[in-house]
């Protein structure tokens, strides 16, 4: 070590290129030795013409600082003086540094992560060019919704979005794109014609002609799309591939060019790879391959929707033109809108019409930022409170140590030096210590930001959301690692250097009274620190108390069915080719096999099932019922088989179910439910009266008790049910009820095989029991639920070991105080007890600032909360319960070692 | 309050005693301590440390210069020498400051 001290010394020497503060020290030292030469040739003995020639001298530390003021470039010099010591303190104390590095790296790695998360969802504009001038026309988190009926306004039909597009003179141009749901693609390999490859569903969206030239987007390969997409319905069978897809799928062969991949059995020729980074204007769901919307009719004959004025599946996205505001293109689009809506109906609509949205699109659309905005702001303050707890964790241990170097600073001071240069000094440390956990952080930060993804998707694979490191991330961790280090590190930089140079340096460690962390009565800085703590944690573990109980409120929610008896199996029939008469007797078919089945108590079907994600609205009139708005005269509704209301399980309130007799033939015949019983006859009895549905009347046969379908959170909405055996528009895709005698799980397998065996061609979607379907519902709750549970536990570590430390630092500055007291006679059991009752102090303390504060922030988090009260008693209990025992379990072992000492160790103890 | 304006005049003085130190020839920071003193007959108790920070002052207004070379006890020492400016601004220094001290005196003798 100083060998290498010795070379690099020299070698700096030699190119003359030697520190000022070095050439100061080698001027100072030579002084001295010339003085020290001259008391010893005076006849002093060596010590003593040292110590002379250092009087003469005088106060080195003033004249250095002198020296370095009048150098002018000291600031920088002196940080770099500091980060060297700052790094030897860090190497001599490693047990210190990695605690503090520990709890760093996990504060700000949380912290971090949860911003990825911000970022990458709710923060970062899409990757083209010019994002800003982006709008969305339609509702973006509906970029997956499909409505048939009537035609809508936030999200529209392909005939309506072209009335859009062709009249539009705010936007340069728009583009509308819609799901392309499950499609079946196989892929040969290059020059292999055969069939036989495996079936797989890359992720496809329908888009207009111009969505490539709106977005600005272009080819990493071949060509996107262009106008001839837009010509002819299915003229142009070309898909274009995301760069991440061809990378994944084709590792980035060039000869995927014009090679073919069959997509619902029509084949279909890649005519391009998209600029790299660019996976399409969905936030979120990854696109990997994009389909012109006029080849819809021909991937999904069986439901063409591209001519369909009642069905309503795209949303459009345009670019300002420049000097229009969003507000302007709103009210322009609006009345393209409303003037078609009219002009269809050939009459115009009286009062209030339903909102056409357009807003900012520069961060694209999103259907999971609707779901986890709320969870993410909400995640984000908790974080906030760990990374507070977390400074205020690190300013305790930063002060205990200032406490062991107290000596150290007044022997600074008193050699001259300057106090802002000693808080200075000790601000680098914690800055050194904070870049250094804030390094560490990101690595946590992008394990962390990972985990919650996978935490957050209900399917074994991650959201396909982007959460990398980007300028953002990297820029927020390091403002978090700055604002830590002032956060902890100044209020110990000021304590410590608050020394009263002669009381310090004379004072043994035999005084009772007021180190920088307390004494133990007094109300020191140290338990200000560790109460704080205390009432930031209650916070945390009020929320997570919270919010656990409304996850297990809503996961036993009554949702009006037999939600634990219930198997949903959803099936595709377009493959068998049925039409009309012929379909309902394949579906009547199925579902005779499957109430064959051991186990079966009862089955039905429906066309949108139970949480299924699917719905369907309807316009209608009730006889004898004027609408003062639009709103009224819509519903939900379903197309139901026989037994529907009694297979779910749902109450029959009056009349009967759907049954064998409501055929094609009989009179047209409708269930409606309470809540629709109630808004339209009141207290009558709605049996025997009608409503009309497209100029079909329907009599009213029964009501059934509220279901709630798609939100366990959501209140009961008004919808009937039609029999399916009555409907002039079959759907392609049904979805059985299967009421099961025992565990619907069982059941699964065996359904799914006999569907397949008895009929070949039909394939089964999904087999899942309702319980499952409705606990991945609550995937946002979970999320939020297990990850402030993490953070509420993190906060419950970090307040302990805080109570810990101090309570260590207390006992042992007080040692000798107890063994007095126990010479005087005290018990030991007293002595713990009296440690004990401090540290409870302490708590109550922390706990009675801690509950307002909850309250508070409670509130934020209200609309999550579903069947508990922001003020749950059992949930403020049980907070205050584990902190309490948490807290009380870190100070007991100080107390107990404290209680254990001996009086003669203790009394020695300085 | 005393400490103060001792301080202040000080800082003017010690730079001219140390202009005054090198006035004979080049020497390094603790020689001109000792010339310093040995001219003041040992009046003048200077902290010897204060030298150095006024070296540094006037190096940097260009009134001196310095230059690392090996000490009569063949010790590496830096030594300054007074420039053509220094030389020159000793001579103006030492004017003023009798005069100065020809008031100060010219109040303190009047009874």
């Amino acid at each position: 070590m100083s060998r290498t001290k010795g070379i690099v010394a020299r070698l700096r020497a030699m190119l003359g290129r030697r520190s000022a503060e070095t050439r100061m020290e080698e001027e100072f030292r030579f002084h001295l030795e010339m003085e020290t030469r001259k008391n010893v040739q005076r006849g002093y003995a060596a010590d003593e013409a040292r110590r002379r020639a250092a009087v003469t001298f005088g106060g080195v530390e003033r004249y250095r600082e002198a020296m370095r003021d009048g150098r002018g470039t000291r600031s920088l010099e002196e940080f770099w003086t500091d980060v060297r010591y700052a790094a030897r303190s860090l190497r001599l104390n490693p047990t210190f540094s990695f605690v503090v590095l520990l709890t760093l790296a996990l504060g700000i790695g949380a912290n971090t992560a949860v911003f990825t998360l911000v970022d990458a969802l709710l923060l970062r504009p899409l990757p083209v060019r010019d994002p800003e001038q982006l709008v969305v026309v339609g509702n973006p988190t509906r970029v997956n919704s499909v409505s048939t009926g009537s035609a809508r306004t936030e999200f529209f039909s392909y005939p309506l979005f072209q009335d859009i597009r062709k009249q539009n003179r705010v936007l340069e141009d728009v583009f509308g794109s819609g799901r392309a749901s499950r499609l079946d693609a196989r892929i040969t390999a290059a020059g292999d014609a055969s069939a036989g490859s495996a079936v797989e569903h890359p992720v496809g969206r329908f888009v207009t002609g111009n969505y490539f030239s709106v977005l600005r987007v272009g080819a990493a390969l071949g060509r996107v799309f262009g106008p001839v997409e837009d010509a002819v319905a299915g003229s142009s069978p070309a898909v274009v591939i995301s760069h991440q897809y061809w990378q994944d799928r084709f590792a980035g062969d060039p000869g995927v060019l014009n090679r073919s991949i069959t997509i619902n059995d029509v084949r279909l020729t890649v005519v391009g790879v998209a600029a790299p980074g660019f996976s399409g204007e969905v936030v979120g769901q990854g696109t990997q391959v994009w389909l012109p919307v006029t080849l819809q009719p021909v991937l999904f004959p069986h439901r063409p929707w591209l001519e369909q004025r009642t069905v309503n599946w795209l949303v459009g996205m345009g670019r300002l033109k420049p000097g229009v505001t969003v507000e302007q293109a709103q009210a322009a689009i609006a009345t393209i809108v409303y003037n078609v809506l009219d002009e269809q109906a050939g009459q115009a609509a009286t009062g209030e019409r339903p909102p056409v949205p357009v807003s900012q699109g520069m961060r694209g659309m999103s259907r999971l930022r609707s779901v986890y905005a709320e969870s993410l702001t909400t995640l984000m303050i908790a974080v906030s409170l760990v990374l507070l707890i977390m400074c205020a964790n690190v300013a305790s241990l930063m002060l205990t140590r200032a406490s062991v170097r107290a000596r150290e600073m007044s022997v600074r001071v008193a050699l001259g030096a300057r106090r802002l240069r000693l808080v200075r000094q000790m601000l680098t440390e914690s800055l050194f210590l904070s870049i250094l956990g804030g390094a560490l952080g990101l690595l946590v930060a992008m394990w962390g930001s990972r985990g919650l993804l996978r935490l957050a998707s209900s399917g074994p694979g991650a959201i396909p959301l982007d959460a990398r490191l980007d300028i953002r991330v990297l820029a927020y961790s390091a403002l978090l690692a700055l604002l830590a280090a002032v956060l902890f590190g100044l209020l110990p930089a000021l304590r410590a250097t608050r020394t009263d140079v002669s009381v310090t340096l004379r004072a043994n460690s035999r005084s009772v009274t007021g180190g920088p962390l307390g004494s133990g009565r007094g109300w020191g800085i140290g338990k200000t620190l560790v109460a704080g703590q205390v009432a930031l944690s209650m916070v945390l573990l009020m929320g997570t108390g919270l919010l656990l109980r409304t996850l297990s409120r809503l996961e036993s929610t009554d949702a009006g069915l037999a939600r634990e008896r219930l198997l949903i199996v959803s099936v595709d029939v377009g493959p068998t080719g049925a039409r009309g008469d012929q379909l309902v007797q394949v579906y009547h078919d199925l579902l005779e096999q499957i109430k064959r089945q051991p186990g079966v108590a009862a089955a039905t079907m429906s066309e949108n099932g139970i949480f299924s994600g699917t719905e369907s609205t309807s316009t209608f009139q009730v006889e004898g019922f004027t609408a003062t708005v639009h709103q009224d005269t819509t519903a939900f509704y379903d197309q139901v088989g026989p037994d529907y209301a009694r297979t779910i399980g749902a109450r029959l309130l009056q009349g009967r179910d759907i049954d064998r007799r409501d055929q094609n033939n009989s009179v047209p015949v409708v269930l409606i439910n309470s809540t629709m019983a109630r808004f339209y006859f009141g207290t009558d009895s709605p049996i025997g009266r009608s409503i009309t549905v497209e100029g079909v009347r329907y009599a009213i046969i029964g009501v059934v008790g509220d279901v709630i379908y798609h939100d366990l959170r959501a209140k009961p909405v008004r919808r009937f049910y039609l029999p399916l055996s009555q409907s002039s528009e079959l759907p392609q895709e049904i979805v059985f009820e299967i009421a099961t005698a025992g565990d619907p799980a069982d059941l699964a397998v065996p359904v799914r095989d006999a569907i397949v065996a008895a009929n070949g061609s039909v394939s089964v979607l999904s087999h899942l029991p309702l319980d499952q379907l409705m606990r991945r519902s609550l995937s946002a709750d979970r999320l939020l639920a297990r990850i402030i549970t993490l953070f509420g536990g993190v906060a419950l570590i970090l307040s302990a070991l805080g109570l810990y430390g101090l309570m260590s630092y207390l006992t042992l500055r007080r040692l000798n105080e107890f063994g007095l007291r126990y010479a005087l006679g005290a018990q030991r059991s007293e002595l713990t007890g009296m440690i004990l009752r401090e540290a409870f102090v302490l708590i109550a303390a922390g706990a009675i600032a801690g509950l307002p504060l909850a309250f508070g922030g409670m509130q934020l988090i209200r609309n999550r909360l579903f069947g508990v009260s922001v003020l749950d008693p059992t949930t403020v209990a049980a907070s205050l319960g584990m902190l309490a025992t948490a807290v009380l379990l870190a100070a007991y072992i100080p107390a107990a070692r404290a209680a254990r000492v001996s009086p003669l160790v203790a009394l020695r103890s300085d | 309050m005393s400490s103060k304006l001792q301080n202040d005049v000080l800082r003017g003085t010690v730079d001219m005693l140390a202009l005054k130190g090198l006035s004979a020839g080049a020497m390094h920071g603790w020689g001109i301590g000792q010339r310093i003193q040995q001219l003041s007959q040992g009046q003048l108790e200077v902290n010897q440390g204060s030298l150095y920070p006024a070296l540094q002052r006037l190096e940097l207004a260009g009134l001196i210069e310095s230059e690392w070379r090996a000490s009569e006890s063949n010790r590496r020492a830096r030594y300054y020498r007074l420039t053509r400016a220094g030389r020159a601004a000793l001579g103006q220094e030492m004017e003023s400051w009798r005069r100065f001290s020809a008031a100060i005196q010219l109040v303190l003798d009047t009874p």
